[in-house]
């Protein structure tokens, strides 16, 4: 009887092939799985330095954000634009000065009539070297420290006393040290008009130090027109002024249109998809916020009064304790659950910069940009103010409507209550221009929305009180910056928090402080996360 | 006696020569897969090597970037100028250049295949450069060609016209490309790189 053992090595072949195709297919899927490793490896890190570039690109439209006239404030030397007019006060007593005693004080720091009058008052140079007019105290540029300051020019307009003769030459100088010791700002100048015309102007522009406002507010700054020579003619000055170039942040510059590129943007053989530049100064503070206002801004992000009420304690009884470095540790504090946290987390932030000349309603201060604002923080904001809530929706509303065309730059001026020469970008004029509101509640929401601490009468004559609330500014130090870059098949994103670095106890205008202009507060990092300012003490 | 004869067969050498050959097919195919495999691997790790080299060395010029000032680009893009005073306190203008032993400086024209990108004080007439004691940020970078410079400045946009004041145009951008070369494997990467402060 035959065996059927014929053909077994064609079975044991087959066998062996079935299994030997397995292993092959088992390498194969190891090769391609490699291969797709390799290849994303490569991607990966191209997608991120794509998205890092993205990032660099974000941080640079808000640096050259200052190429935006619209948000760039000049004041006028001539006095027509009050924001650029800082009046001083208590002319020095200079050789060769006169006017400089009783109600007359201000002859040379203030243009008090119109120049067109025919009465001018000036101060008067005698004909001898270092005869000069000296004047202080700027302190009520407070009402601009909403915005930033970029530029601080000396003003001064001077003519000779009759045509003919020596001109007088006057060179214009400032003092850190309360008259000390002077530096010069700009080059002496000859003066030869004489009449008061718009040419016998001077300028000179002060070299700006780390933080521009410990000059302005501190009463050892002090500038001074110097006369260098001796000679025939006296000199006359109706004028010697600073003027402060301010600088806000609006919804109408480039870096929030996002007009500096067009997406997706080519990088070598990558493309960065987007960069999204979120304001945080437009946000509430959660280290600084008063609990009323945390409140409020809970109850317009849709959570009932009663829960928003008791978690705004428990925030303000938290950061008693830990300071907010995070807004994700909003979910450590007691009783916020994920979806209160997803309805808040928009309008929230730790990184804006503070205040520490306010006292009301509980210390230092960290204002919110009213040109950037959401509406909700804006509605919260307003609410502190005043209690009527279609009002409080309706000038939200008119706020954000004003500023997509005309952002806030200040909030008082002297011809705020005219509406003649009410300039736009006024806040305390805007609110007299908004019917709704009775003169309660505009004095109301000045009260908690000035930024400055300052206090002013409607009529315009400025009269420093104790502080107040200060619940807005017009400018921002902190952004938050998202960028994300593709290659292939990899997407990554990278953020950065970016701003000015500041000395958050130091930074008092009176005492002076370590505020620099623009600094960088956030590392952009390839992890896609960023490190965190300094702890606030 | 014949009668009883088992038909034990023994293959064929049909069979045989079947089964040697799918045999020898399946192993060429597995061989073959085993040598792909490998060089996957290879690659696979070459690149990412270059990657991580990549990335430290974007990262290190990124953070010197961020901190400087006066940064330049000569024309050619081989190179970067900056000054900072991130080192010893002091400001300091710096160099990112590239080096090949093969090669030296002063280029172009870039003639080797893979050159070090390193970091030197720059030179002045009384201080020769010391490329022994120069800080290598990279090795194994590709030449810059004059169509794929490795450094580029980017445009900034024009100031308003005066008598706006305004606050000028933040310093230039660095565009950065660099193909680091190694192993068979070569890798482009690209980024912007800007002064942050």
């Amino acid at each position: 009887m035959r065996t059927s053992t014929s053909g077994a090595a064609l079975l044991i072949v087959f066998v062996l092939m079935l299994v030997l195709a397995a292993l092959g297919a088992a390498l194969l899927s190891q090769l391609v799985g490699g291969a797709k490793s390799a290849a994303s490896v490569v991607d990966w890190q191209k997608a991120l330095w794509v998205a890092e570039g993205g990032v660099n690109r974000g941080i640079k439209a808000i640096r050259d954000d200052g190429g935006a006239a619209a948000q760039t404030t000049s004041p006028a030397a001539n006095g027509y634009c009050s924001l650029a007019y800082v009046e001083g006060g208590y002319g020095g007593s200079g050789i060769g000065y006169s006017g400089a005693s009783g109600s007359n004080y201000d002859r040379a720091a203030f243009h008090g009539t119109s120049w067109s009058s025919s009465t001018v008052y000036y101060a008067t140079l005698n004909s001898v070297v270092n005869a000069n007019v000296t004047i202080w105290n700027f302190q009520q540029a407070v009402n601009l420290i909403g915005s930033r300051l970029r530029n601080i020019e000396i003003v001064c307009r001077a003519i000779k006393d009759k045509s003919g003769g020596t001109d007088p030459v006057i060179q214009l100088q400032y003092s850190l040290n309360g008259g000390g010791s002077w530096s010069n700002a700009g080059a002496a100048t000859g003066v030869s008009a004489t009449s008061w015309l718009a040419g016998s102007y001077l300028y000179a522009t002060v070299p700006l130090p780390a933080n521009p406002w410990q000059y302005v507010m501190n009463n050892n700054f002090r500038i001074r027109a110097l006369r260098t020579n001796a000679g025939d003619r006296k000199c006359y000055i109706d004028w010697l002024a600073l003027r402060l170039t301010t600088e806000v942040d609006a919804p109408t510059e480039p870096w929030s249109t996002g007009s500096y590129a067009s997406f997706p943007l080519a990088l070598g053989t990558g493309s960065i998809r987007s960069i999204l530049i979120s304001d945080e100064s437009g946000k509430i503070h959660l280290n600084y916020a008063s609990q009323t206002l945390l409140q409020r801004l809970m109850e317009y992000d849709g959570i009932a009064s009663g829960t928003a009420a008791t978690l705004a304690a428990a925030i303000v009884s938290y950061r008693g304790a830990h300071w907010f470095t995070t807004i994700q540790e909003l979910k450590l504090v007691t009783g916020m659950t994920q979806a209160y946290y997803d309805l808040i987390d928009q309008d929230v932030t730790v990184y804006p910069w503070v205040n520490t000349l306010v006292t009301m309603p509980a210390g230092s201060r960290s204002p919110v940009n009213i040109n950037t604002a959401g509406r909700n923080s804006l509605r919260a904001v307003i609410r502190t103010g005043i209690t009527d809530i279609a009002d409080v929706d309706s000038l939200a509303d008119a706020i954000i409507t004003q500023r997509a065309t005309t952002p806030f730059t200040h909030m008082f001026s002297t011809y705020h209550t005219q509406a003649a020469t009410r300039d736009n970008g006024c806040l305390a004029g805007f609110l007299e221009n908004q019917a709704y509101l009775d003169a309660t509640q505009r004095n109301q929401i000045r009260d908690a929305a000035d930024g400055s601490s300052y206090n002013t009468t409607l009529t315009g004559n400025w009269t420093a009180v104790a502080g107040t609330g200060t619940e807005f500014c017009y400018y921002s130090n902190a952004f938050m910056v998202l960028s994300q870059g593709i290659s292939g098949s990899a997407t990554r994103a990278v953020a950065a928090v970016y701003g000015e670095r500041y000395d958050y106890t130091a930074y008092s205008v009176l005492t002076g402080g370590t505020l620099r202009p623009i600094a960088f507060i956030g590392q952009a990092s390839p992890r896609g996360c960023w490190t965190l300012p300094t702890p606030i003490p | 006696m014949h009668g009883g004869r088992r038909h034990a067969s023994a293959f064929t050498l049909v069979e045989i020569m079947l089964a040697a050959g799918l045999l020898a097919f399946a192993t060429a195919g597995i061989i073959a897969c085993f040598v792909a495999a490998l060089k996957v691997y290879s690659s696979t790790k070459a690149r990412q090597a270059l990657a991580g080299e990549a990335s430290l060395a974007l990262t290190v010029m990124g953070d010197d970037v961020r901190f400087a000032s006066g940064v330049g680009v000569p024309a050619g893009g081989y190179a970067l100028e900056f000054t900072t005073s991130r080192y010893d306190g002091a400001d300091r203008p710096y160099r990112y250049m590239l080096y090949s032993a093969a090669n030296p400086p002063p280029n172009p024209p870039f003639t080797a295949e893979s050159y070090s990108l390193i970091m030197v004080p720059v030179p002045t007439p009384s201080v020769p450069p010391d490329y022994s004691a120069a800080r290598v940020i990279a090795r194994n970078v590709g030449p810059p060609t004059p169509a794929t410079p490795i450094f580029s400045l980017m445009s900034t946009p024009t100031p308003p016209p005066p008598p706006t004041p305004s606050r000028a145009p933040g310093p230039p951008l660095v565009g950065v490309q660099m193909t680091f070369a190694g192993d068979g494997e070569s890798y482009t990467i690209r980024t912007d790189m800007g002064p942050r402060n």
